[in-house]
């Protein structure tokens, strides 16, 4: 229905409050301004045209009078005929008017009311908010810093006090709370300080060149030992790798990785499943051909764990905010790592998503744009080319990607999934002189002790034939045993062509001429440390000190057992960095010397490393040899590398 | 040799006779049973000599073996030929041992000829190590074999630098020796095996190498590779029919060269050819489709009908006890045969329990016990016939007097075991004969006890496949010996797992050595929380373990432990290597266990003679 301007003027005229009538449609047109509004035109306008009528000419002269985004959102009232959620304000002059609009019989009625006051007041309460959050943010971040300076000493002191030996047990368990308790507050702390770095935006992006596999291998020393002690099937899948070679920030990448794996594992009871999946993908334009290096980093962690209320999943990212069965079941955290990481996310312009279902368990996925590194061209697939490799893994999978790994190299590769079949392979290579260039072996066999089968494959192929053992364990703990079975270096899983080539380079005659050149200085350096060795036979002796010489050790010598007790008795405190001791020797054998020396009274007696040097030993000769008190024991004839390695283990230093 | 070594070997020889009873029974237990305990002192102090001599003399020497001088490496080298000599075995480990000392030697200094002959020796070694394997069914040795013989045969690439004939024959032999490190099943395997005697066979039938090497015995070499291709019957077998074309007409070509051979050999000796090579001949003919499996059969049967059922000579024993075990073998091809057939090897088995049970004079002879354990491993069991329980029972493991001695005592603690916690704790036994309730295992009384004793008795038939290294050990073990040792729960499983009548008891030969916390022990693929008879497999080790450490060994000397003392150790064992619900009935039985054990042991021997005099 039409209306004249009179019958609007009729009802809207006598309304105290200031309203105008807009027409509706693209183009929003006033067509009507009650006295008060026509009040308002007229002292805040230009004063272009008869406002008193309302007429045609007073068109828009209203939304003009408005701030350039208050006309767009009152434009877009007009448009649908009411007012937003949150209400709209219009500045006009000095005061500030709330606009209600309304639809009213096919037009838009704007209504406003001066809020000036109540404005204001609103304001300086924003303000002095915002203040406070600033305040308290600077707040947080100084005392999280202050309080972990001093609290990194204690975690630091702990560690130190848990290493001594000989402690009471209650000690040594209250040591071990504190450093639980401790290590729960360091993680708060660092919460609690990222968050404020975020929120003061004081936290930058620090990009740089880094390699994929070492970020991977960040991630999983720390992850792994948690998923191990809670007994839970951790896996790491790779998806496609299109660059290994990576322009980003990882400690923050890593970070984020950390944050969902170590919620992941908390939140998933023992002998459940947690994995991670890791895929830089080149994007479509450099599929193409286009010389960009954008790239997407994708990253998934799945776990079968408790999982979370759909009510809950909208507030996963904000601060502070935990789900009920997490207080309830007391698992500690303070509910900021989820707002942490897509704070993190969003800085990196990625995206975050999570799916979850009570009982079943929780899936993160995370896609972050990223660049690719500086191209690093090696000459490592030239030198490799042609070069033949026996694979020894009975896991299909990773046989597998090392036969395609090894194909993309260029090199040939057989696979054998048994000890039988690997010998096998080398019979055959040896008939038909085709011979092996290294031996690649994972880290266990279900049909063979590897440290049963290396040492055979070592005698046969000879010292200088290269075994590489992939593994996915940190073999800081096994590395002793594996090398002197024979593994000359490991390949981290999950495998990289970038490590496997440089691993396999490392072997090559090549590679050999250049470390040649580079390094003229010796491998091991114990000149800190000195050796008491006991030995009664001279020759076995010379050899043994001619061994020894090379490590720059100083070395004592001492003919029997009884000697060797009475020079360690006559020696300062901690003179002797550790005693290789022969077994069978005369006036007092080796056994007797350790017992003797275990038990004198004085510090050093029951902590200097005593090391047997035995050869086929009955299985009560080692027993009796750990039962007197001795450490290990060294095979005779002595291995220039075996004795450095044991050195290495007890002594704990020597690298240059 | 040196006198060190001498000593040693004999030393060897006279345990060897110590260990072994004298080929008449003894007729009066008690006084047996004084000798014994003299010989197992006698026995422990050659023990201690042989070790401390090895400790004092060869173990040195092999620590520093890359500074010995030649002439004794040519002391070693004989030494280790005498430990082997004539197939005695007298001590494989210490050879094995002392060939990988000459290896690290030949190595080092670079001595081929040495190098070549020393790796087929330790792959002899591992031959014989890995043969004594076959119950277990596990393949400890065969990748090192092939590594030795492997080395050993690729010196064929610098044949022509070799100089000296003997260790070119060592090549060959390598070469065709590297065929017995390949088992005929899988067909996998099967296939390497073939192609390795294939290729051994080209090269011995080389004219060019003849020429370079006049002196070798060629004909033995090749004969030896075409006898090894015969025994390609196991792998015939298991591809019931469908094997490759190109392997079986090898195999029949082989067992064609073969038979010429034997038959030329017997026309110029005038002996008859072996039987069992015969027979397997037809066999060969049979799985190469030349032959059926009726006709095979009847040839079995007739020369089982033309047996002497009195001989106990080679063939006597072969006549009627391995091919009573070849005919269950084969007519377990068809399942038709094996109802068809019921009444003739019912017949076989009952003749030959008799036959065994009358064989005079040496009644442990070591022939007879090789085909008792081919029967084992056929058995069939039929209602109402021989089972393979009774004839492990009482004829198989009575052949060793100390091992059926000692499971007759595990036997009968077993059972009062049961019978004590069946009145003090009977849920203790839950679940044996699928009974739960206290009531239900009292009504079940009888059959539970003879459970507990015929598990105790059949735990340890396991070590029927390694009595040798059980029986001959002359000094204390090397770790590759318990590693052997601890083998025999695998073989024991296996044995027993094959027949109703013992498949029950599979578990506890099985499980017997793994800890009841399953923290400790072996073997760890055994899952006691698994196993459907858990508290017989937990009665039976602890009353095992009760036994041995009582019993006296070489080891422990003329006595083990007593009562108290064996009693207090399982009870500081409970709950971690035995279940502490059973040590606390056996505490509470000590005195019971006192008064049982003053006559137990001469008993059990007393026991096991009457049944090798053939009485039940």
């Amino acid at each position: 229905m039409d209306w004249s301007t009179e019958q609007i003027d009729e009802i809207w005229g006598k309304v105290s409050s200031p309203v105008f009538i807009f027409q509706k449609g693209d183009a929003a047109r006033q067509i009507y301004a009650n006295q008060r509004a026509a009040w308002i035109q007229k002292k805040y306008g230009s004063g272009q045209g008869d406002t008193g009528d309302g007429g045609e000419g007073a068109v828009c002269s209203f939304l003009e009078l408005l701030r350039v985004d208050e006309v767009e959102e009152v434009r877009r009232g007009i448009l649908e005929g009411s007012t937003a959620a949150a209400p709209l304000f219009c500045h006009l002059g000095r005061e500030i008017y709330s606009a209600v609009l309304t639809d009213w019989e096919g037009y838009c009625v704007c209504m406003l009311q001066d809020v000036s006051r109540y404005y204001q007041d609103t304001q300086k309460a924003l303000e002095d908010a915002q203040l406070a959050n600033q305040a308290k943010t600077n707040f947080l971040s100084a005392i999280s810093h202050d309080i972990r300076t001093p609290m990194n000493a204690i975690v630091g002191m702990t560690g130190i006090a848990l290493m001594q030996k000989e402690m009471p047990i209650k000690i040594k368990d209250c040591l071990d709370k504190i450093q639980i308790a401790s290590g729960h507050m360091m993680s708060l702390l660092n919460d609690v300080l990222d968050m404020s770095r975020i929120e003061s935006g004081k936290m930058l992006l620090m990009k740089t060149d880094v390699d994929m596999a070492d970020m991977l291998h960040k991630i999983l020393i720390v992850v792994k030992p948690q998923a191990a002690s809670k007994k839970l099937n951790f896996s790491v899948e790779l998806g496609k790798m299109d660059e290994e070679r990576l322009f980003v920030d990882d400690v923050r990448i890593c970070q984020i990785c950390d944050n969902l794996l170590s919620n992941a594992i908390k939140f998933t009871p023992e002998g459940g499943s947690v994995s991670l999946f890791f895929e830089v993908e080149r994007n479509a334009g450099e599929k193409e051909g286009l010389q960009d290096q954008d790239l997407t980093l994708r990253i998934r962690v799945k776990d079968s764990g408790i999982g979370m209320a759909p009510d809950f999943l909208p507030r996963i990212f904000q601060p502070f905010e935990r789900e009920r069965s997490m207080t309830v079941s007391r698992i500690q955290g303070t509910g900021l790592g989820m707002a942490i990481t897509q704070s993190l996310v969003r800085m990196m312009e990625g995206t975050i998503s999570v799916e979850s279902e009570v009982g079943r368990g929780s899936c993160f996925e995370i896609e972050l744009p990223i660049r690719a590194a500086q191209k690093d061209l090696n000459t490592y697939h030239e030198v490799l080319r042609g070069k033949r490799i026996l694979i020894f893994t009975d896991d299909r999978a990773l046989g597998r990607t090392l036969s395609e790994m090894l194909e993309n190299l260029g090199m040939k590769a057989d696979w054998a999934m048994g000890a039988m079949e690997a010998v096998d392979a080398i019979n055959r290579a040896d008939f038909s002189d085709q011979e092996y260039f290294a031996f690649l072996t994972a880290a266990k066999v279900a049909d063979v002790e590897m440290v049963e089968f290396l040492p055979q494959i070592r005698s046969r192929m000879g010292s200088g034939f290269p075994i590489l053992m992939l593994s996915e364990e940190d073999w800081s703990e096994t590395e002793y045993f594996l090398t002197k079975a024979g593994v000359d270096a490991f390949i981290p899983l999950p495998l990289f062509l970038s490590r496997l080539s440089a691993g396999l380079y490392a072997f090559t005659e090549e590679c050999r001429r250049e470390n040649r050149q580079k390094d003229t200085l010796s491998k091991y350096d114990f000149s800190a440390c000195r050796i008491l060795l006991v030995e009664d036979n001279e020759l076995n002796r010379e050899i043994a000190q001619e061994i020894l010489g090379v490590t720059r050790a100083s070395v004592e010598t001492a003919e029997n057992g009884e000697k060797a007790v009475e020079q360690f008795e006559r020696s300062q405190l901690f003179y002797y960095d550790m005693i290789l001791m022969d077994i069978q020797m005369p006036v007092m054998n080796g056994l007797d010397a350790t017992r003797k020396i275990r038990s004198l009274d004085r510090p050093d007696a029951s902590s200097v490393p005593i090391i047997a040097m035995t050869a086929n030993a009955f299985l009560e000769d080692v027993h009796d040899s750990l039962e007197a008190g001795m450490n290990a024991h060294l095979s005779k004839p002595l291995d220039m590398e075996q004795v450095y390695d044991c050195l290495k283990q007890f002594l704990g230093r020597g690298d240059l | 040799m040196k006198q060190y070594q001498e000593q040693y070997l004999n030393h060897l020889m006279e345990i060897s006779e110590l260990m072994t009873l004298s080929e008449q029974l003894p007729e009066n237990t008690e006084l047996f049973f004084k000798r014994r305990r003299e010989r197992m002192a006698r026995t422990g102090e050659l023990v201690k000599e042989n070790t401390e001599l090895l400790r004092k003399n060869l173990l040195p020497l092999i620590d520093d073996i890359i500074s010995a001088p030649e002439d004794e490496i040519k002391d070693l080298e004989e030494f280790a030929d005498r430990l082997l000599s004539g197939g005695r075995q007298l001590d494989l480990f210490l050879d094995y041992i002392v060939r990988n000392a000459l290896l690290t030697y030949a190595r080092k200094w670079k001595k081929r000829d040495m190098l070549i002959q020393e790796l087929y020796h330790t792959g002899m070694a591992l031959y014989y190590m890995q043969d004594s394997l076959v119950e277990a069914d596990l393949s400890l040795y065969r990748w090192k074999e092939s590594m030795m013989f492997g080395e050993a045969a690729s010196y064929i690439k610098v044949y022509d630098e070799i100089e000296d004939a003997d260790t070119r024959g060592y090549i060959h032999r390598s070469m065709a020796n590297l065929a017995l490190s390949y088992a005929w099943t899988p067909e996998e395997s099967a296939v390497k095996k073939m192609e390795v005697i294939r290729y051994s066979l080209k090269i011995l039938n080389d004219p060019a190498y003849h020429a370079k090497t006049p002196s070798l015995p060629w004909d033995v070499f090749i004969y030896k590779s075409h006898q090894e291709r015969t025994s390609g019957t196991s792998y015939l077998r298991y591809a019931k029919g469908s094997a490759q074309p190109g392997l079986v007409r090898e195999i029949l070509e082989s067992s064609e060269f073969v038979w010429e051979k034997l038959k030329e050999d017997s026309k110029r000796t005038g002996k008859k050819v072996p039987f069992t090579w015969e027979l397997r001949y037809e066999v060969i003919q049979y799985h190469c489709g030349i032959r059926t499996l009726a006709y095979l059969l009847s040839r079995i049967e007739k020369k089982y009908m033309e047996r002497d059922v009195f001989s106990y000579t080679q063939e006597g024993i072969e006549c009627n006890v391995y091919l009573p075990a070849i005919y269950a073998r084969y007519i377990s091809e068809d399942e038709n045969m094996i109802y068809k057939k019921r009444e003739i090897l019912g017949y076989m088995y009952r003749m030959l329990v008799k036959y065994v049970r009358s064989m005079p004079g040496n009644h442990m002879d070591a022939r007879l016990v090789r085909n008792l354990m081919l029967v084992m491993n056929t058995f069939i069991e039929y209602p109402g016939g021989v089972t393979l329980r009774d004839f492990l029972m009482e004829l198989v493991i009575c052949r060793n007097p100390d091992i059926y001695a000692s499971l007759v005592m595990t036997a009968e603690i077993s059972e009062r075991l049961a019978e004590r916690t069946l009145e003090q704790d009977p849920e203790a036994l839950s679940g044996l004969l699928s009974c739960e309730k206290a009531e239900e295992l009292r009504e079940k009384k009888e059959e539970l006890l003879k459970l507990a004793f015929e598990g105790g008795i059949l735990h340890d038939v396991g070590l029927l496949s390694i009595s040798g290294l059980t029986r001959r050990s002359g000094r204390s073990w090397f770790e590759e010996e318990q590693r052997m040792y601890e083998t025999h729960v695998y073989a024991g499983r296996n044995i027993l797992a094959r027949c109703e009548s013992t498949k029950a008891y599979a578990d506890v030969a099985f499980g017997h050595h793994r800890y009841y916390d399953e923290k400790g022990g072996y073997p760890k693929e055994y899952s006691r929380k698994e196993s459907s008879v858990r508290p017989l497999v937990d009665l039976v080790s602890l009353a095992a373990f009760l036994v041995h450490s009582m019993e006296a060994t070489p080891s422990a000397g003329d006595k083990g432990l007593s009562l108290d003392q064996a009693v207090e150790l399982a009870e500081e064992k409970a709950g971690t290597m035995f279940s502490p619900v059973f040590v606390k009935q056996l505490s509470g039985m000590k005195e019971e266990l006192r008064e049982y054990l003053k006559d137990a042991e001469i008993k059990a021997y007393d026991q096991a003679f009457h049944l090798l005099q053939g009485q039940k």
